[in-house]
């Protein structure tokens, strides 16, 4: 079996459009989280928060690669461009720089996904179907935005990419389990290199979603800054972001041989669906799924140094999950979640996570949860940190879950 | 609608939505061979000017627009 590195990062997000970005707003505690007032005109919604990306640029998109590129399509095109020059490397019609090496076209797997096609185009599309009674009037282009595998076409159209293509999909667990699947293929030997992660765009039905099952913020509508972070008492429900997250996976073997960058190993990882319920999580599950990727991985419990939970903020998520980790792990384990910092960007969340969980193991600094100030009384173990460890810290243990009873854990080692 | 108002119409959406760049708007100009169209522009040309005007070109019509005339004079027959 080959081992797996990480050789190129990609990222467009709420706190930053590079790694460097994210973990210097990490550092300062910045929170993406901001009010949409205007969504007080939506019958029903209660939550108005929404953590938007950061400005990205799109004028170096042709133009007919871009019409069929909704907000989510479009972060991940600029975010997969990143992280292909971060790890050196020239694809289609990509050419960077004149030291990049080009692959073997064969041995290369594109494997993106997203909770949904666009929200924006489906909002735009049935709007005009129902004003107008039927399709009249409706741009060619509309399908494109919104079919499921839409991020990855255009993604590989983008690049005129010609190899294997996949679009797996597990809404907030999608790029986590895609970078997990692409390490599985690549430890096959059946891939070189696998580019892969997800990518999710910010739109109120997105929120609406998780408003109708009560799962969104709605307490702090006019005070985003202070909003209860995860594991809080005070926490209130989630905060739905948007970006895109994408890494290079490499076999060890041919990084090696290129003397590329490795930003950490891969060790293994779990994918585990609970098979329970559409949308409680269930701790047993969460257990299974940690404990098949610690033994994926080949390590002890005892060497992980750090917890990069999901935690979103909902009352029964955080409780399910943090009691998993507690019936695992040591209370001395340093346990945080980023989602009180970018939000919760569903299928880009694993990627965004495990960019900065990696610039942070790179500084040997430990983000802690924002607004965390009372860590909830039915956690009666675990160390939820509140402000930031140095330490070394050389492995980390990151999970994302999601509605349909998705678990997803995965381990990475600096060496 | 003047014959100057349907060329304003087309020449903006043809600038707005397709990055044309107006000098190359000229009545001759083969939106194919020229400009770069393909069967997707030519769709969602016609989808854009139907916001403003009020139009149903049937398949014989839509495929006989070769040039910006073409187009032209689409719209003027629906807008008029």
């Amino acid at each position: 079996m080959k081992n797996v590195v990480i050789t190129g990062l990609g990222v467009v997000s709420s706190l930053g459009n590079s790694k460097d970005e994210i973990f210097t707003s990490l550092l300062n505690n910045q929170s993406g989280i901001v009010s949409f007032p205007k969504w007080k005109d939506l019958n029903g919604l209660f939550a108005r928060l929404g953590a938007p990306a950061k400005k990205y640029d799109t004028s170096i998109i042709d133009r007919k690669k871009g019409r069929t590129m909704s907000a989510m399509s479009e972060m991940a095109f600029i975010a997969t461009l990143d992280a292909l020059n971060d790890a050196h490397i020239s694809i289609g019609s990509y050419a960077g720089e004149d030291h990049f090496i080009r692959p073997d076209i064969d041995r290369i797997l594109i494997n993106m996904g997203s909770t949904t096609g666009s929200t924006h185009a489906l909002d735009q599309f049935y709007t005009k179907y129902v004003n107008n009674h039927g399709p009249k009037g409706q741009l060619s282009t509309s399908f494109f935005k919104i079919m499921n595998h839409s991020v990855a076409a255009n993604v590989a159209s983008g690049l005129n990419y010609m190899g294997p293509l996949i679009s797996s999909s597990s809404a907030c667990s999608t790029s986590l389990q895609n970078i997990i699947i692409g390490t599985e293929l690549i430890k096959t030997g059946l891939y070189d290199i696998v580019i892969t992660g997800g990518a999710d765009e910010l739109h109120h039905t997105s929120v609406a979603v998780f408003d109708t099952v009560k799962a969104a913020a709605v307490n702090y509508n006019d005070n985003p800054e202070n909003i209860p972070g995860p594991f809080d008492e005070k926490r209130d429900g989630l905060v739905v972001s948007e970006g895109a997250g994408v890494v290079i996976l490499e076999s060890e073997e041919h990084a090696n041989k290129r003397n590329a960058n490795i930003y950490g190993h891969i060790l293994g990882g779990a994918y585990l669906c609970d098979g329970a319920h559409m949308s409680q999580p269930q701790k047993d599950s969460i257990i299974r799924c940690v404990r098949g990727a610690l033994k994926n991985a080949g390590i002890k419990k005892e060497q992980i140094d750090y917890i990069n939970a999901h935690a979103t903020a909902t009352k029964m998520g955080d409780l399910e999950e943090g009691k998993s980790i507690n019936s695992i792990f040591s209370d001395g384990t340093p346990i945080s979640s980023l989602k009180g910092h970018f939000g919760h960007s569903l299928a880009a969340c694993g990627a965004i996570e495990l960019i900065a969980s990696l610039a942070m193991m790179e500084k040997n600094i430990i983000i802690p949860t924002r607004n965390l100030k009372t860590v909830d009384p039915m956690l009666t173990a675990g160390n939820y940190i509140t402000n930031k460890v140095e330490d070394n810290f050389n492995t980390f243990l990151t999970n994302n879950f999601a509605f349909g009873g998705m678990n997803c854990s995965m381990v990475v080692s600096s060496e | 609608m003047t014959r100057e108002e349907v060329i304003e119409k087309v020449n903006n959406v043809l600038c707005t939505e397709f990055k044309i760049k107006k000098e190359r708007l000229v009545g001759e100009a083969h939106l194919f061979n020229e400009l770069e169209f393909d069967s997707l522009d030519a769709v969602d040309m016609i989808a854009h000017l139907g916001d403003s005007v009020e139009m149903d070109p049937d398949s014989q019509e839509f495929e006989s627009i070769r040039t910006l005339n073409d187009v032209y004079n689409l719209v003027e027959k629906y807008a008029n």
